[in-house]
């Protein structure tokens, strides 16, 4: 199984409902465009920590 | 009645409400954008179309005893989701995309094996199927929030008077 093509098709996915999620907000190219930026950072960088602290904190609690 | 019907031409092809009222570039960009994402979906996912052992085009497959389970092991939640997946969710991720998906299957079945993701179509991990299941899913819940905001823009232009013919000829200009 690789691991890169599974984190790519995250990546991908996160850019695609960012890219949905900002044409539907917004009427102005640069605002979309803008709006596509932050969600997919704020999107992918939300489920990076989040898969890191559900790998991590156990291996922290649990010694 | 409008808003409703530019609101529920969502059903047909995603992105066909921002077309109707005249916002083509927006429409297009949702249409390629949510089918590419079905179609992708549909390709990995090699079971999609016959998930629950049923298909809205009349195909038959093995029952349930065959895949090595028990009808009786069906609850209602199953029966519903199953009904619902089958009959129901190729009108949310539009029928128009659901059925060019079906009609290319065979044609971009292959395409797992050109990725070098499986030795042969029999084969294809679990893992690239649920991704797959994932696309095309996600590509019907966004056609949810696209055909909310198709209701959204036909609202507003009714609301202000900001008439689809003037965006049509404004974009003809």
């Amino acid at each position: 199984m690789s691991f890169a093509f599974v984190f790519s098709s995250l990546v991908v996915l996160c850019f695609l409902v960012s890219l949905v999620y900002a044409l539907t907000s917004c009427d102005v190219v640069e605002k979309t465009l803008k709006e596509t930026a932050w969600s997919f950072v704020l999107m992918l960088g939300g489920i990076c920590i989040l898969a890191a602290i559900v790998k991590i904190l156990p291996d922290i609690l649990l010694g | 009645v409008k808003k409703y019907l530019v609101s529920f031409s969502g059903l047909l092809f995603p992105g066909l409400g921002h077309v109707l009222m005249g916002r083509f570039a927006k429409g297009f960009l949702l249409f390629a954008v949510l089918t590419g994402m079905f179609v992708v979906g549909v390709t990995f996912d090699q079971d999609y179309f016959h998930r629950f052992g049923i298909s809205p085009m009349g195909e038959q497959f093995p029952p349930i005893e065959d895949r090595g389970g028990s009808s009786a092991d069906e609850g209602t939640i199953d029966m519903i989701w199953k009904y619902a997946f089958t009959y129901v969710f190729p009108f949310i991720t539009g029928i128009g995309t659901y059925v060019v998906g079906f009609a290319m299957r065979d044609m971009v079945r292959p395409l797992v094996l050109t990725l070098g993701l499986a030795k042969d179509l029999a084969t294809v991990p679990v893992t690239y199927k649920d991704i797959g299941y994932c696309f095309a899913l996600l590509s019907g819940l966004l056609n949810v929030l696209v055909m909310m905001d198709a209701y959204d823009v036909a609202y507003n232009a009714e609301l202000f008077k900001d008439s689809a013919q003037d965006r049509r000829e404004k974009w003809l200009q």
